[in-house]
């Protein structure tokens, strides 16, 4: 029997407020001291297990009918993370645009775009060097000699050691998928320099420009890189996949508790030894009476 | 966390285990005085099993 002096509101909404953000739905239940726990405890061990995995413990890999698997089969350490409501909501979206049909390297764009630039320079021509190269790469679509859609760029940037540098890019770039769990983006590219019979190939660039965040947050870990981060993080990897699983299961025991309040009893009453063993002590079972009615912090003090 | 870091595994149990503690006893209880002190005593009992565990796998293991 529910404590009337919980007023668990509309407990469906308050369950699914739960789901979505822990805490959320206590807060709309004006229970502020178990919404600061659930929230600081569930959304912290959450975010500090992405965290020690460099944002990819949580993903899920469920390709469509006939498509190739390109990672780990995770459904059950999925399962466990899924309490987290909001993320998990997320994973289920970016599986399906991951695995979509548009989520391809691509060799075009439809609109210009700049966005910082960070790789490296392989020249053998005289005036350019192997070097490390920052700086703003600017990509427009373009159509190649042959009439084909292709990208155009042109890269301003430094050098390593601080020298300007300005390269142009004609045709034969190539952009790494949009959705994939990198927050860089890869891409490459060959380099060309103008000469009086036209442009002459003189090297190659290799790098990567920034991904948009909801393009690789939570979007599947491919095979690659899930035994990069293992050899990279070791036992933190392991750690970090635990904090999300225990975040994910807690979540289950605080939905329950926005839906039909706490599982013993208040709490406030006098210890029976009932209580421990999930029995509501007879206090508690009373109907709204004169010890009902004393408001929470009352019952505390 | 970095230093957690330096530290190695084991201990962040310790976070694990107060954060287990606190968001149980609180799906028990609706008094705050009553889940931190429930959470209190869990936590406790929480790191006695482990060191127990830890206990008997070091004799397990003793002159390997």
């Amino acid at each position: 029997m529910r404590d009337p002096r919980i007023d668990l509101k509309t407990p469906w909404l308050a369950a699914l407020l739960a789901f979505l953000v822990p805490g959320a739905g206590h807060l709309y239940q004006g229970r502020y001291f178990k919404a600061a726990v659930y929230s600081v405890c569930i959304i912290g061990m959450f975010i500090t297990g992405m965290r020690m995995s460099d944002w990819r413990a949580m993903y899920l890999h469920h390709p469509p009918p006939g498509e190739r698997l390109r990672g780990n089969r995770n459904r059950l350490q999925f399962l466990a993370q899924f309490g987290v409501g909001a993320p998990a909501l997320y994973a289920l979206l970016q599986n399906k645009r991951y695995y979509g049909e548009d989520n391809v390297d691509r060799t075009t764009i439809d609109a210009p775009m700049t966005a910082d630039f960070e790789g490296e320079l392989n020249s053998s021509a005289d005036d350019l060097q192997n070097a490390y190269v920052t700086g703003t790469i600017q990509l427009e679509p373009a159509e190649n000699e042959f009439g084909s859609e292709t990208i155009n760029g042109r890269l301003v940037g430094t050098r390593e050691d601080g020298t300007p540098i300005e390269l142009e890019l004609i045709s034969r770039i190539e952009l790494d998928k949009p959705v994939r769990a990198d927050a860089r983006r890869d891409i490459d590219g060959t380099i060309y320099k103008m000469t009086e019979e036209g442009p002459r190939a003189v090297g190659t660039l290799e790098g990567t420009i920034p991904r948009s965040f909801l393009n690789w947050f939570v979007a599947p870990v491919e095979t690659k890189q899930d035994r990069e981060m293992h050899a990279r993080l070791g036992k933190f990897h392991e750690l970090a996949m635990v904090f999300t699983w225990v975040a994910g299961l807690l979540n289950l025991l605080v939905i329950w508790d926005a839906y039909d309040g706490p599982a013993y009893a208040y709490g406030d009453e006098t210890d029976t030894g009932d209580t421990d063993s999930g029995k509501k002590s007879e206090e508690s079972e009373k109907p709204a009476g004169e010890d009902t009615k004393r408001t929470p912090a009352e019952a505390t003090a | 966390m970095l230093v957690l870091a330096q530290l190695g595994v084991t201990w962040y149990l310790f976070p694990l285990a107060a954060v287990i503690s606190l968001v149980y006893s609180a799906t028990r209880y609706e008094a705050p005085a009553r889940i931190l002190s429930r959470a209190g005593k869990l936590f406790l009992q929480i790191l006695f099993f482990m060191a127990v565990i830890l206990g008997v796998l070091m004799l397990l293991s003793f002159r390997l």
